[in-house]
């Protein structure tokens, strides 16, 4: 095992409202090296990606609380200051979002957008910065970046903004590289070239990735490790072969039996997972996938179910079930 | 399973395109509003669903797969090309055949916030449809409506809800529900999972085949995700570029893609395992999708595809055709038997993950 360079330690998430509290992230810990790529799957609601905006300082500060520990490269990230946390952001940790449209600034050119990032954190010209991103919109696989440069995001497709956006975040060689959703809004051929492209930025230069997704495909292709998040929490934890070899969690067992696969023979019904992610119970009561859980008993009732290996899988496979499926 | 797409006699086919074509003029100009092409968006598509089956459309954004299905319905004026339903054009349709018509046809909408009125409640948004075609005292219409709920799994005490109210996938039962309610023969489904939940996804693939079974219902499921096209489809049906590429019953079509783009399209697809997904061999495309106003000359994935051959390939159009050893199967490549042999191979710097022993995943 190589040293982490981050680690996240109980961070936990709350939203407070004038009347209602939620608690998005409960409790959520996971680290990644350089050169390891971290999944975190989950639907809408798990709280996978306020897990990345808390730690990237992109929350509001109003109505929000944040407790735990994320730990960069030795520093806390949660207690430094916001200039500190500025000078880090797009210089060693960079992020890239799901819609490139809404992340991209609609009057400026790809380039100067690009050369910005250059010229923000580290000392150079402007045009030593435009020639920096001619390279980079071409390693990004931009075809013909000296004329795209000069281009504004409305007449770029949906992939090459895409790659705008991933080449802003490679400008100044993160060590850190957080996708969230980078290719949902993609199509799958398009999305087959920008994951090519993560796969071999991270190979080559041994960037740490974090990888958040709700597709279960672009995991086991991907992702060295998997955190499988539900309603805030990890459920389940483990390596990918051994993840989708031996799901154990009723939650990732059931998603897994409910995605029709390409490779199967037809004609097999689909399992759904009943009722909705909105149907949930706190954590603090109960498990809180026991509403929709066919193997929900009485014992679900628990509160706090700790994610813990079972007894019959491997030390680097922890589970928070309480009835958890056959290895 | 359904007997592919071909001439034979006795075959019962609820619904029949014949070279289909949709185009969007482009215009220019402040003053002379002159128009300086056209967006083909669907350019001569032919197909047949029997009744009672289902076929499945699919393709990448923007290749013209929805504007077929709103074709179709003739929600959008179809520019050539005709449409038969149970041997009654549809095209040439007007005034208050048009209207008989529709009741007969339904679509279900990719996201159900958006096509139901979110001022409406549910009650009223159900029985707006009977309203307009089977009037009825409203009693009558209520309980129809309740009834239609329960079908979809959803209680009656919905009835008095707004859409707003519900999630995702209870939305998208009301949106099926509604358009369900009046009993039609041919539903066109467009992406109506691609806005749900993963998990709720197969909740609502589940409902539609039950919903077929009962009612010997015949779909056309419009989506970009070929694992669930497939899992639904008899036939499933490749667009590019405003064409159909290939159409093929959907057992054969993963054993075999015959069409380039196919080929490209299912190795991008990934697939949840990791053991298959590190076996496999990807093949990339280059660049993106042409622009339908201009699509390239001869075969319109020539721009794209790996397997691209000198000679005729940027000159000539293929055409749609039967191979042999393949029959009920259509493609529009002029290499698919060589590619099939192996006599044309993709250009090799397009391939990744790559096995040379294997090259069909497990």
């Amino acid at each position: 095992m190589r040293e982490p360079l981050l680690e996240i330690d109980n961070l936990s998430v709350t939203f407070r409202r004038r009347r209602s509290v939620t608690r998005a992230v409960d409790g959520v810990s996971y680290s990644v090296a350089p050169g390891e790529i971290v999944g975190v799957v989950g639907e809408s609601g798990s709280g996978k990606s306020v897990t990345v905006l808390a730690l990237m300082g992109l929350l509001p500060d109003r109505g929000v609380e944040v407790t735990g520990q994320v730990r960069y490269a030795g520093r806390d990230l949660l207690s430094l200051g916001d200039s500190a946390m500025a000078k880090l952001r797009g210089r060693e940790i960079a992020m890239v979002f799901q819609d490139p449209i809404s992340s991209l600034n609609p009057v400026v050119p790809i380039g100067v957008q690009v050369a910005e990032v250059l010229l923000t954190h580290t000392r150079t010209t402007r045009r030593a910065a435009m020639a920096e991103s001619v390279d980079l919109l071409r390693r990004c696989g931009i075809p013909d970046p000296e004329r795209r440069l000069k281009e504004y995001p409305h007449q770029l497709s949906g992939g090459m903004r895409q790659r705008a956006l991933i080449a802003m975040a490679l400008a100044c060689k993160p060590k850190l590289l957080i996708c969230d959703e980078p290719t949902t809004a993609l199509d799958v051929t398009i999305q087959a070239q920008v994951l090519e492209l993560l796969k071999e930025l991270v190979t080559d230069s041994g960037t740490a990735m974090i990888m958040i997704t709700h597709d279960l495909g672009v995991v086991a292709g991907l992702c060295d490790q998997v955190n499988v998040m539900y309603s805030g929490r990890i459920v389940e934890a483990a390596p990918r072969t051994e993840l989708f070899a031996h799901p154990r969690h009723r939650y990732t067992h059931g998603l897994l039996a409910s995605i029709p696969r390409l490779d199967l023979p037809r004609g097999e019904p689909l399992h759904p997972i009943p009722g909705t992610p909105r149907d949930t119970v706190a954590w603090a009561k109960a498990c809180a996938f026991a509403p929709r859980c066919r193997f929900a008993t009485d014992a679900c009732v628990t509160p706090d179910i700790a994610l813990a290996p079972l007894s019959d899988s491997p030390p680097d496979h922890p589970v928070r079930c309480v009835h958890p499926a056959e290895a | 399973m359904v007997e592919p797409v071909d001439t034979e006699p006795g075959r019962d086919d609820l619904l029949v395109v014949e070279n289909l074509q949709v185009h969007f003029p482009i215009r220019k100009g402040l003053v002379f509003d002159r128009t300086v092409g056209h967006v083909k968006a669907v350019d001569g598509v032919s197909l047949r669903v029997p009744r009672g089956s289902t076929y499945g459309l699919v393709g990448e954004s923007g290749c013209g797969k929805s504007t077929f299905g709103r074709a179709v319905l003739r929600l959008e004026e179809p520019t050539g090309g005709t449409v038969t339903l149970d041997g009654e054009s549809v095209t040439g349709l007007k005034g208050e055949n048009l209207r008989q018509a529709r009741r007969r046809m339904q679509m279900v909408f990719q996201d159900p916030l958006a096509s139901l009125d979110p001022r409406q409640s549910v009650q009223s948004l159900m029985i707006e449809p009977l309203r307009v075609h089977q009037p009825a005292p409203h009693e009558q219409l209520v309980a129809r409506a309740a009834e239609m709920l329960e079908l979809v799994g959803m209680p009656r005490s919905a009835l008095a809800k707004y859409p707003h109210e519900f999630s995702g996938g209870q939305r998208q039962r009301i949106g099926i529900a509604r358009a369900m309610i009046l009993n039609p023969e041919l539903v066109i489904a467009d992406e109506p999972v691609s806005a749900l939940d993963v998990s709720v996804q197969a909740q609502v693939i589940n409902l539609l085949e039950k919903l077929q079974h009962e009612f010997g219902l015949t779909y056309i499921v419009i989506a970009h995700d070929l694992a669930v096209v497939r899992h639904i489809s008899d036939v499933v049906g490749v667009m590019y570029l405003g064409r159909l590429v290939e159409e093929a019953p959907s057992d054969a079509l993963y054993a075999q893609a015959l069409h380039p783009y196919t080929i490209a399209l299912m190795s991008a697809i990934p697939i949840p395992d990791p053991e298959v997904e590190d076996r496999r061999e990807r093949i990339l495309l280059r660049g993106d999708l042409p622009s339908p106003a201009n699509p390239p000359s001869g075969c319109r994935f020539n721009t794209r595809c790996p397997y691209r051959q000198p000679t005729r390939c940027d000159t000539d159009e293929p055409e749609l055709r039967e191979i042999e050893g393949h029959a009920g199967r259509r493609v529009a490549c002029h290499w698919a038997e060589q590619i099939l042999t192996g006599e044309v191979q993709p250009a090799d710097a397009l391939v990744v993950e790559a096995v040379a022993a294997d090259p069909t995943p497990a």
